[in-house]
This record gives structure tokens, sequence and C-alpha cells, in this order.
């Protein structure tokens, strides 16, 4: 609006007087008018000189403008299509993550039992008396029984990582950040939960954030209780506290 | 994005990370939020004087105004589990279960000797906390202001950002008969005054002075193009500038004592100047031989940017209010005019031609990146609220210009009350901050 009236000129001082609405229509073909724009960014200067209406450019306009449009819905569905796809590659990540869980829980239990029979085993043989045999066989067997303890402790440590994840993907898909969260944000904040996820205290013992992020954050831990279950129980009371940084360092 | 990368710094995390040995506290880091608006229940403010409640639903004006913002849903009555109007009342699992983060209560109270009395708590459902609770005197007719009034506290309180629900906005209406109209209204379109009317001549560029007691425009009223500044209390107004040719474009300066304007005196040629109010004293800025127009200051009273097609077409170009070389801002497409700072002077709003369609763009001016967040063919005149977080702009709808608006992200569009009968509405600008209610 502010535009409209910067080539008022000189000459027309009379003719405001006269015809103020004359001018003011003279006005709106002006370079900043976006009626001109509409029009699909055609040169003003024709659109004034034109005395016979043009049939063919108007339709030729409403074609362009239809055009526009059409390319603007195809835009707007294909962002939507983008949305969804993002979605199905979340519930699909999320999908899989569930499926190397379950994968490992089973693993877990086939060695588990392995385990068990491998010092069962053991176990028989140092009740019989001792012979060469005897303890060839036991040897071999501490060694397996050994390797077995070592794959399950690695597979313990990888079933932890996949329930931090589990836990961090909770929490990060209930946290609203406000628009007062600083760029270099630390939060931590130390969570207590019980055996079934729920969540009894969470405390911020530091934060460089306002009263607003820190109601974010304490917001988006509650709200994830019930927290999700360890892989494994036993793995339970390593993370009976948790301590969690808050930051921003995403785009 | 913020879930892409997460995911993808999930899976880094998940291969790269050595194996970690049983230890007594689990460290989990969580890297930034989702983009999303925080769920939010008003439950209707219970009446609790005599006779009928009164006719401003306190509760669904701030749930408007709230969700306006972008960073809120406000979930509707109908959706609501229980309608407490006491803490006590609150049984938290009903909001839980419905996924609302925060739950606002009210009561409406009839003061003795006339007036009202709102009592309001805003709590978290979650932690059971009570973040807020206070009583606001107020009456009958200020009701609607009274629930601005407490969006703006809730705002604040859940984003860390001041509200701007009670601010008000300016705007030129334009009758079916050429009557030309500028309107004071609050900052969703209710409570539209007329401050100035011109039956035929027309008015135009409406700019708020810093304290939002006086306005500046340009009225054709004598004929020619003039700038006056009226006060809003008094209504007395004031010529500052009618020279020969046109005098336009009006931009208080953030200390209110001077106007950047647009000035010329040869045709096609029109330059920016800066008006001192009190000693009418004129500082010439610009002096090429394109369309310098449209003045605006930064925040800091530093800088102007204004509208200039010496490069060929309309861009945005800054100077030093001092006046100086002028430094071309905007590159991107062949028109873009009509600009405003943001309130923090780190972007800037202004009108972008895309597809021979105006939409409203934001520009970061550090990075140079440009954001459209209108979609409409013929959006103009943006102007971002006193907080940054929403911008007014006029659209166009019908063959009709309409106000709406937008959150700076562009999420969330609103359009304000659609005037019957032809009714033409255009150049709004969004007020200042109020520092004592009004």
């Amino acid at each position: 609006m502010q535009a409209n009236q910067h080539k008022y000129t000189p000459w027309a001082y009379s003719v405001v007087l006269h015809a103020c609405l004359l001018l003011l229509l003279v006005l709106s073909f002006h370079w900043t008018s976006s009626d001109i724009a509409s029009l699909g960014g055609h040169n003003p200067e024709s659109v004034v000189k034109a005395t016979v209406v043009d049939q063919g450019l108007i339709d030729q306009q409403l074609a362009m403008l239809k055009a526009q449009q059409q390319k603007k819905q195809q835009e707007k569905q294909q962002l939507e299509q983008s949305i969804t796809d993002l979605k199905q590659q979340q519930a699909s990540n999320q999908q899989k993550l569930n499926q190397q869980l379950s994968d490992m829980q089973k693993q877990a239990q086939d060695e588990q039992d392995k385990l068990a029979k491998l010092k069962a085993e053991d176990e028989a043989l140092s009740q019989k008396h001792k012979t060469a045999d005897t303890a060839a066989r036991r040897r071999q067997l501490q060694d397996e029984i050994a390797s077995e303890e070592r794959s399950r402790d690695a597979r313990l440590a990888s079933m932890l990582q996949k329930w931090e994840a589990l836990i961090q993907l909770k929490i990060h898909n209930n946290w609203v950040a406000p628009p007062s969260t600083p760029n270099n944000l630390s939060c931590i904040v130390v969570v207590t939960q019980v055996r079934g996820g729920d969540v009894t205290n969470a405390q911020v013992p530091t934060c460089n954030g306002d009263d607003a992020v820190v109601q974010s954050i304490t917001t988006a831990v509650y709200k994830s209780s019930p927290l999700p279950p360890p892989p494994d129980p036993s793995l339970f009371d390593q993370g009976r506290t948790l301590r969690l940084t808050f930051d921003n360092k995403g785009p | 994005m913020q879930r892409t990368f997460f995911l993808s710094f999930l899976a880094v995390m998940l291969l790269a990370l050595p194996v970690a040995g049983p230890q007594a506290t689990l460290e989990i880091e969580i890297t930034g939020g989702v983009n999303t608006a925080s769920p939010i229940a008003i439950v209707p403010f219970v009446w609790q004087g005599q006779g009928a409640a009164p006719a401003t639903d306190v509760a669904d004006v701030i749930g408007a105004d709230l969700t306006r913002s972008g960073r809120f849903k406000a979930i509707a009555a109908k959706d609501m589990l229980e309608k407490p109007t006491q803490a006590s009342a609150i049984n938290f699992d009903n909001w839980k279960v419905i996924g609302v983060n925060n739950l606002v209560i009210g009561r409406i109270k009839v003061t003795p000797g006339g007036g009202y009395t709102v009592e309001y708590q805003l709590f978290n459902v979650y932690t059971h906390q009570q973040l807020m609770g206070y009583s606001v005197a107020t009456s009958a007719e200020r009701l609607r202001y009274t629930a601005h009034f407490i969006s703006d506290s809730i705002y604040q309180k859940l984003t860390g950002q001041r509200g701007a629900f009670t601010t008000r906005i300016a705007y030129v209406e334009v009758g079916r008969g050429g009557s030309y109209s500028l309107i004071v209204a609050d900052a969703d379109g209710y409570g539209a005054q007329p401050i100035m009317q011109s039956p035929h001549q027309p008015i135009m560029s409406p700019s708020w002075s810093p304290d939002g007691r006086q306005i500046a425009y340009v009225s054709f009223e004598s004929g020619y193009p003039a700038v006056y500044i009226q006060d809003l209390g008094t209504g007395r107004r004031e010529m500052v500038s009618q020279r020969a040719g046109l005098n336009g474009a009006p931009a208080f300066s953030p200390d209110g004592k001077s106007l950047a304007l647009t000035l010329s005196s040869s045709p096609d040629n029109p330059d920016v100047y800066v008006l001192t109010i009190a000693t009418k004293q004129l500082r010439r800025i610009t002096t090429s031989d394109a369309i310098d127009t449209e003045p605006t200051w930064s925040p800091d009273g530093q800088n102007l940017y204004f509208t200039s097609d010496r490069g060929g077409t309309p861009q945005i170009y800054k100077v030093s209010a001092q006046g100086g070389e002028p430094q071309r801002i905007t590159y991107d497409g062949n028109y873009n005019a009509d600009s405003q700072v943001s309130p923090d002077g780190k972007s800037l709003t202004f009108v972008h031609r895309e597809d021979g369609n105006l939409h409203i763009a934001v520009m970061d001016l550090a990075s140079g990146t440009l954001q459209t967040i209108t979609d409409g063919e013929l959006d103009k005149s943006p102007s971002f609220a006193p907080n940054g977080s929403m911008i007014i702009y006029a659209a166009t709808s019908k063959n009709q210009g309409v106000l709406e608006e937008v959150s700076v992200d562009g999420q969330v569009h609103e359009r304000l009350t659609e005037r019957q009968g032809g009714v033409d509405v255009r150049a709004p600008v969004w007020g200042p901050f109020l520092t004592n209610g009004q």
C-alpha cells in the first residue's frame, strides 16, 4: 500500500483536483501494484494501452493461472507425500527396532539355554572321577562357557544401548521445545523410575534455559512415563536412575 | 528435518558407540524437540454471578488466541472428559489420556459494587504443578480484553516469550462507494473503531508510534497527498508534510522522534527522507534517479530498509539512517517490496513475487535464507507482531481485500473477520506493546 503513491507526478496536479479517481486508476497500474502481478507479470503498459479486449490473451492468462494452480496443487501433494513417507519411515524404523529386539531376546534365550546345558554337563563331569578324558572335556567345556558368557555380556551391552535408544525416542517425541530455547542448550535431568517404567522423580540440577524450557523438559519426561521396559529384565537396575542431557544441536 | 536428523543420529549412535559396561546411571542425550503445537486445554470458565453469563466466552477467546500463535493447539470443549472449575476437582489422568500438556481453569465472579473478577489457574498436567494463578479485576465491557491479557500471561509462562494478544492493529477500510476509513482494532480483529474517515479521498500507509498513542498516515483529503500524525487519545492531529509532489509511506522511528517518509518533487523520482517531528527538519537519505520508497526502521534506529528499482527491478536495500551508500539486501526473484524488520532485528518480512503471485516472505538477515510463508495470489503489506511470533498481512478473497495472520513459520494461517458487501480492507500494521494496558 505504501508504494502506491510514489510515482505521483507533478504534471498531474491539475488532474488530481478534478479526477482523483482517474489518477488512482492510473496509479493502480504501477509497477508496485499487485494487480499487475495477478495477471502473471505482464507488462502493465500493454494492459493500459489495450483498447480492445483480446479474448485470446485472456484465455492465455487464464490457462496460465490454471497451470500455476495445478503446480501449487502438485507441490502440496508432494509435500503431503513426503510427510507420509517420513511417517512411514519412522514407523518402519520403529518396527525394525522392535524386530531387532525380539530377535535379540530370542537369541539371548537360546544362548542362556546353551550356557545352562554346558554348565550342567560340566557339573555332571565334576561329579565323575577324574580321568584324562574328563579333564580334557572339562577344559573344553570351560572354554566354551567362557566364550558363551563373553558373547552374552556383549549382547546385554547391545541390548542396553537399544533400551537407551527406545527411551531417547519416546522422550524426544514428547518434547516441544519453546521459542526461548537457547541454541547452546544444555540441561541435565536426573530421572528415577521403578520397575514397569513409571517415572517417580525428575530433577533438573543444571539447565541454561528459562522456566519455560525447564517446564517443557519435565513435561516431556513425565509424559513419557511409563518408559519403555528394558529388552532384558536383568538390565533394569542399570537404568533405575537415568541421567538425561537435553541439547539443541539439531537443525 | 529434526526427525530425520534424529534417526540418523540414532543410527550412528547404535553403530559407533563402544559397548558400555555396567554402570549405575544410564546417560542419554536428547537432541532437539519435535516442532509441533503444544496441546493445551482451556476449560470453559464458570460464571458465578446472577442472571445470564456474559456474552464473551473467555475460555474460547483464550483458546483462539493461543492456537492462532501456532505454538499451541487448544482442544475443543467437546473433547474434554471433565470440566473442572476448581483445582481440587481436577483429575489429571483425564487430561493425560487425551495428551494435553497444560490445563487452564477459571471462574468469573461479580465484584461487590459492580464489575467482574476473573480468576484463572494454569497447570502442568504431568507434574500436577500449578504454574500460575491470578485474579484480574475487569468489567463486562473489558472482558474480551481481559481474555487477551490472560492469553498473554499463559503464552509468556509457557514459551518464555511475551504475548502480543492485547496489542492492536490499524488498517484502511475502503467502502463500496469509495469512502475511506482508518480503523484501529484488537489484534484478533474484534472491536474495530474508525479513527479517521474520508468520504471520497484515499487514506494510505498507517504507521504506529512506538508508544502506541499515535498513528501517522497519508491522506488525500485536501486533493494532494499529505502526511498526518493523529493522537488516538484526543483525536487531535497535525499535518507534518505537504510538500509539492508526493508525500508518502511514513514510518515512525523507534524513538518516536522522527518519521521516515517518501518525498518527490520531480516526476518519477521519489526519495527517502527523515523528518524530525518536533522541528520539522528534513534530512535527505537517498539521492538516486530511481524510485526509492517504503522506508522502514531497524529496531535500533540505526538503519533504514527501503524498496528501490535502481537495479532494474524492485528490491530491498538498507542504508544508514544518517544517509550513505545503500546496500542491496534481496536477490531472490525480480520483485521484493514493502519490507518490515522483525522486532529482534534478525529477519525481514516483505512482499515477494513468485510465479506471478505475490506472497509474504521472511528472510533471515544473517544467512539471507528466504522462506515464503503465504500462498495467496495477492498478499501484501506484511507487519510483524511486536513479539515477532506472527505477521499480519492483506490478502485477497473473492476480489476483496481481507486481513490474515500467519505464524512466522508459516504453519498457522487465520483470516480475521471478513467484511460484507464489497468492503475492502488493506494496509494492516501491527501496533506496539502497550506498557500499561489501555
